[in-house]
């Protein structure tokens, strides 16, 4: 209980705090701003992810004389900093999918990292890692309650292909590499059972149509929910209408 | 038994996937989309047999890989069937139709036809897998590129597969003389044969419940 408080509860109780209060701040300051101005945020958060992954593999490099494979950046985690350029600097057709690039991966990452975070001992490299995957949490809801990124039932087909996509030039490069990526690895904490099953390409298989099925999921559950209060709405303020007309009519 | 499983799941979602796709970018031009698949099916099985030969720099006689291979017939099948013009154009359609499955049964019944124990990262294993797949996305998209399919059909692929039974059995013959019997080898080709007048069936049932459709709208307008 104490490992768990100690390596878990109080640095997640902290990061949750900062990512509210960051995000609070942010949505109310930049309410009425221009979706340039709203995506500040974003930027100064892009270059402290750079910065945080630069400083990683230094002191890694530093720590055990030599630079393992497997710390590459184009591990699960590190592939959000890859699209927050993409919409935060300058608008292209790629932007939209970019930012949903960046909300659900990045809520996936902080729960996968803090599903295992109990069992490590608090390190620097621990609060690396909390400061890492808070910051993109953080970027994630601001998104989100900016209004930056809206869920539309047809976006999430180029959210399937961008994943997919980076799943499968992830996984190839670190086979060329020789390092696995922190996602699909023989020893992996999350999918090694897959890997002892289904191998290595086919595992990568049936992950892409994993992430085809997850998108369609959450894209159609949300879809349908807005769709609901939507109707729930209408049908509030027609029954107000019908109100008003009755006590006009008498 | 988990690759049984892992086929069975890509070969499903592999057309489900472009579908989706087809329909999400609002594509309409079917006959381009076919060409682009059948592009990907071909150049997907010369990756696997280039891929899986280079395991065999050494062998004198690369047979697990020279095997005349369902998937292969397909690839070549549906390349002529996809930019072929003429009159026949529909005939070898509905043949790729009906023999759609064969791949995924064959694949069930002997799992030897993709797993090679020298591919250890399971590259043609996962390719074929795909392929199967796609083979399935084509023949959907036959179908929705208003394909009529007569009884007849069933015979000219029963017919087909008559002839790739036969080649198979030579192929087998020449290379592993005093062959024991094997009676799921029988049973696989039976299997495909059945498939085929269960694939008629779907597509007979899909061609009811649209003219239905159509017939309701008809009468509603």
């Amino acid at each position: 209980m104490d490992k768990l408080l100690k390596n878990l509860i109080i640095p997640l109780i902290i990061t949750l705090v900062v990512i509210i209060l960051f995000v609070t701040l942010c949505t109310l300051l930049l309410k009425n701003k221009s979706e340039k101005a709203k995506l500040w945020p974003v930027r100064i958060v892009f270059f402290v992810l750079v910065a945080l992954e630069i400083a990683k593999i230094f002191y890694l490099i530093g720590r055990d004389d030599y630079f393992f494979p497997n710390r590459f950046p184009i591990v699960f985690c590190s592939m959000i900093m890859y699209a927050y350029p993409i919409f935060c600097f300058k608008e292209n057709r790629f932007s939209d999918v970019a930012k949903g690039f960046s909300v659900i991966p990045s809520i996936l990452a902080f729960i996968m990292f803090a599903a295992i975070q109990w069992k490590y001992n608090m390190s620097i490299m621990q609060v690396h890692s909390f400061i890492y995957h808070g910051s993109m949490l953080a970027v994630a809801i601001y998104l989100l309650t900016s209004k930056l990124y809206k869920f539309e039932f047809k976006k999430f087909y180029g959210q399937f292909l961008a994943v997919g996509g980076y799943l499968l030039i992830a996984s190839t490069i670190s086979l060329l590499i020789g390092g696995p990526i922190s996602v699909f690895a023989p020893g992996d904490p999350y999918l090694a059972f897959l890997y002892d099953v289904s191998g290595f390409s086919v595992g990568i298989c049936i992950m892409i149509v994993a992430v085809f099925v997850a998108y369609f999921a959450v894209y159609g559950i949300i879809e349908l929910c807005s769709r609901a209060l939507k109707k729930r709405r209408e049908k509030k303020s027609n029954s107000n209408k019908n109100d008003l007309k009755k006590v006009q009519n008498v | 038994m988990f690759d049984s499983l892992f086929l069975i799941l890509i070969s499903i979602f592999v057309p489900i996937i472009v579908f989706t796709g087809f329909k999400i970018f609002k594509c309409s031009n079917y006959q381009k989309f076919l060409n682009v698949l059948s592009i990907v099916l071909l150049a997907l099985e010369v990756l696997r047999f280039f891929y899986s030969t280079t395991f065999y720099t050494d062998a004198e006689t690369p047979k697990e890989d020279l095997k005349f291979g369902i998937i292969t017939i397909l690839s070549i099948f549906s390349l002529f069937a996809t930019f072929n013009n003429s009159k026949i154009k529909d005939s070898l359609r509905s043949i790729f139709v009906l023999v759609s499955l064969s791949p995924i049964i064959l694949g069930l019944f002997d799992p030897s036809i993709y797993i090679n124990s020298l591919d250890v990262n399971g590259v043609c294993k996962a390719m074929f897998m795909v392929q199967c797949g796609l083979t399935l996305a084509i023949a959907l998209f036959y179908v929705l590129d208003n394909l009529k399919i007569n009884p007849l059909n069933i015979l000219w692929s029963v017919i087909f597969i008559l002839i790739y039974v036969g080649i198979n059995a030579l192929t087998i013959w020449y290379w592993k003389m005093n062959t024991e019997f094997n009676l799921l080898w029988y049973m696989s080709y039976l299997t495909v044969v059945i498939s085929i007048a269960v694939m008629f069936a779907i597509y007979y049932i899909y061609k009811f419940l649209t003219n239905k459709k159509d017939k309701n709208k008809i009468e509603n307008k």
